[in-house]
Formats: structure tokens, C-alpha cells, sequence
């Protein structure tokens, strides 16, 4: 017996088939001995399960019973309903704002960190780094730093052999 | 929904907030030295540089005296370029750039000599400095003073 002739027993037994179906598989449980055995096993079986089903049975009236259920209702609400709710909004409100000032607050720390990162006060980055550039054809220059001086030393050389005089410095001084 | 509308607000304001601290103005101060091994000449422009540059001076460079020619303070406003003219041919273009960078460019006779683009730490100074005639020498010292 295949697992369709079974499933067909049962669905006959539980009434689901057509009238054709079911005077089919009738005549296969009358004749057939394994079928008739699992049908007899079947129906044993419901019979069994539908004949111990607990009862729950109320001591009272099914009105009077969830009357009595909704008058707790109602008096838990009239005595606790005010405290509650304080307590609850004011978690809420504490939440609402909570939220985004902690969003905030990560958002100012994850940038102040990366601030550090890349800032001189980091040691990070390039701060070391100084880009020079020179403009003039007739200059060159090099650079270094002092640190204990606190100092980025740009030292500005002439290719050319005379520059120019600046006026404001004293007479042998020449501003490049 | 609301709640995810509202904590984007929040990161927005804190991008605002950070990137509004690192957009800031810079207060500098330019002072145009001279170096010397002779004593103070009778320049009545020339007058004795103050302790704190003279000592850094000092222990860098091999001049004996050092005077302060001029003393020029400037404000560079946050992205944009200032002047600063420390003498009448001299000239440092100061550009507040993005990040910590700064950009120095001077320029002598109106003729652009040098770019340095740095990132100087808190009380650093950036001396753009160069040979004159006869043994001396100049000397640009740039800080941020706030």
C-alpha cells in the first residue's frame, strides 16, 4: 500500500471525497485486507482522540465570567492608568529627544576623532608634510623643520647673483 | 519613520556642528626680522625683537642679532586669501585652505618667489627666510596667534 492509498483512507474516513472517490476506496477497504486494518486503526484512533478531549466547563454563567473579566479590566485602569501614564510619557519624551542627542553625540565624537587624526595635535596624517613650491625661475629653496624651536623653516636661496634691494631693510640687506 | 527622519536630522546637525569647527578664520601675525652678526644700526625703523622670536632665532640660525623690521596682524577668512605686505616689496599671501593646511606665498616686487602649503601645530611658526648681502639675512615669521 503506497502513501496515496493511504491518504486517500483517511480523507474518505474524514468525509473529504467525492462520491465517486469514496465508493472507490469503500470497495478497496472491503476487499483489501491492509486497508480495511488502516482504516480500522484510523477510526480507533479518532475516536480515541474526539471521546478524550478535556471540557473545561465554567463554575458560572459564560456571561457572568467574562463580566467579571472586563470589571477587572476596568478597575485596573481607574486605579493605575495615571501613574502609568506619567511614568510612560515621561520615558517617552526622555526617549524622543534621547535618541537623537546620542546620535549627535557619536556623529561629534567619530568627527572629533578623525579630527585629531588628520590635525597636527594627532601626529597623524601629513602634517609633517610641508608642499614647496617655488615661482621663480631665479629661487630655490629647501625646508626643515626645528621642533623644539616650534618652527617650519622655509630658507629661500638666489640662483640669480643680485637680487633686488627692499628699500625698508637697511642697506645691506637684501629681500628676496 | 519619523525616528529614522529625525536621527538623520541629528547626524546632520553634527556634521554641521564639526564641519563649522574646522571652517574657521585664522588670526595670523607676520614679522619681518633681520639677521645680523653686527651691532644694531642707526636705522631708526629697526627695533629689538622680542625674547620668545629672538631665542628661536637663535638656536637655529648662526646670526648674532636679530631685528624686527616690521609687524604686520591679519585675519584670514575661512577658504580665502589675504595680504599681508611686511615691507614695501615684500608681500605674504596667506590662503586658508581645506583641513589643517595653510598656504604661504610670498612675493617680492610683485613677482611670486615661493608657495609653502603646511599644516602647522598649535604656537608653531612658519619662517620663510632667505641670504642677504654682506653676511645677514630676513626672515618671515608667521604664527597664528588665536
Amino acid at each position: 500500500m503506497n502513501l496515496e492509498i493511504k491518504l486517500q483512507i483517511q480523507a474518505w474516513l474524514d468525509g473529504e471525497l467525492p462520491e465517486a472517490e469514496a465508493l472507490r476506496v469503500a470497495a478497496l477497504v472491503k476487499r483489501d485486507a491492509a486497508s480495511k486494518s488502516l482504516a480500522a486503526e484510523l477510526e480507533t484512533m479518532r475516536a480515541a482522540l474526539t471521546g478524550n478531549e478535556p471540557e473545561m466547563k465554567l463554575p458560572e454563567t459564560r456571561d457572568f465570567y467574562w463580566s467579571k473579566i472586563r470589571r477587572e479590566i476596568e478597575r485596573l485602569e481607574s486605579s493605575g492608568s495615571a501613574p502609568l501614564a506619567t511614568t510612560g510619557g515621561w520615558m517617552h519624551a526622555w526617549r524622543r529627544w534621547l535618541m537623537p542627542l546620542t546620535g549627535t553625540a557619536m556623529v561629534a565624537v567619530v568627527a572629533v576623532g578623525l579630527a585629531w587624526l588628520v590635525t597636527p595635535q594627532g601626529q597623524g596624517g601629513d602634517i609633517f608634510l610641508a608642499e614647496i613650491e617655488n615661482l621663480s625661475e631665479d629661487v630655490g629653496s629647501y625646508s626643515f623643520r626645528a621642533p623644539a624651536q616650534n618652527m617650519l623653516v622655509v630658507w629661500v636661496y638666489d640662483k640669480a647673483p643680485l637680487p633686488a634691494v627692499d628699500s625698508d631693510l637697511p642697506a645691506e640687506t637684501t629681500l628676496q | 519613520m519619523c525616528r529614522i527622519h529625525r536621527c538623520w536630522a541629528a547626524v546632520l546637525v553634527g556634521l554641521l556642528i564639526t564641519g563649522g569647527v574646522s571652517a574657521a578664520d585664522i588670526k595670523v601675525e607676520a614679522v619681518l626680522v633681520w639677521g645680523t652678526n653686527d651691532q644694531k644700526p642707526k636705522d631708526a625703523n629697526l627695533k629689538a625683537l622680542d625674547k620668545a622670536i629672538t631665542e628661536k632665532l637663535s638656536k637655529v640660525f648662526k646670526w648674532k642679532n636679530y631685528f624686527e623690521v616690521s609687524r604686520k596682524k591679519a585675519t584670514i577668512p575661512s577658504r580665502s586669501s589675504s595680504k599681508i605686505a611686511v615691507s614695501k616689496e615684500c608681500e605674504v599671501e596667506i590662503t586658508e585652505m581645506e583641513g589643517p593646511k595653510v598656504a604661504y606665498r610670498l612675493i617680492g616686487k610683485g613677482n611670486p618667489v615661493n608657495k609653502t602649503v603646511a599644516a602647522l601645530t598649535k604656537g608653531e611658526s612658519i619662517v620663510i627666510a632667505g641670504e642677504g648681502v654682506n653676511e645677514t639675512a630676513w626672515f618671515v615669521v608667521i604664527t597664528e596667534t588665536e
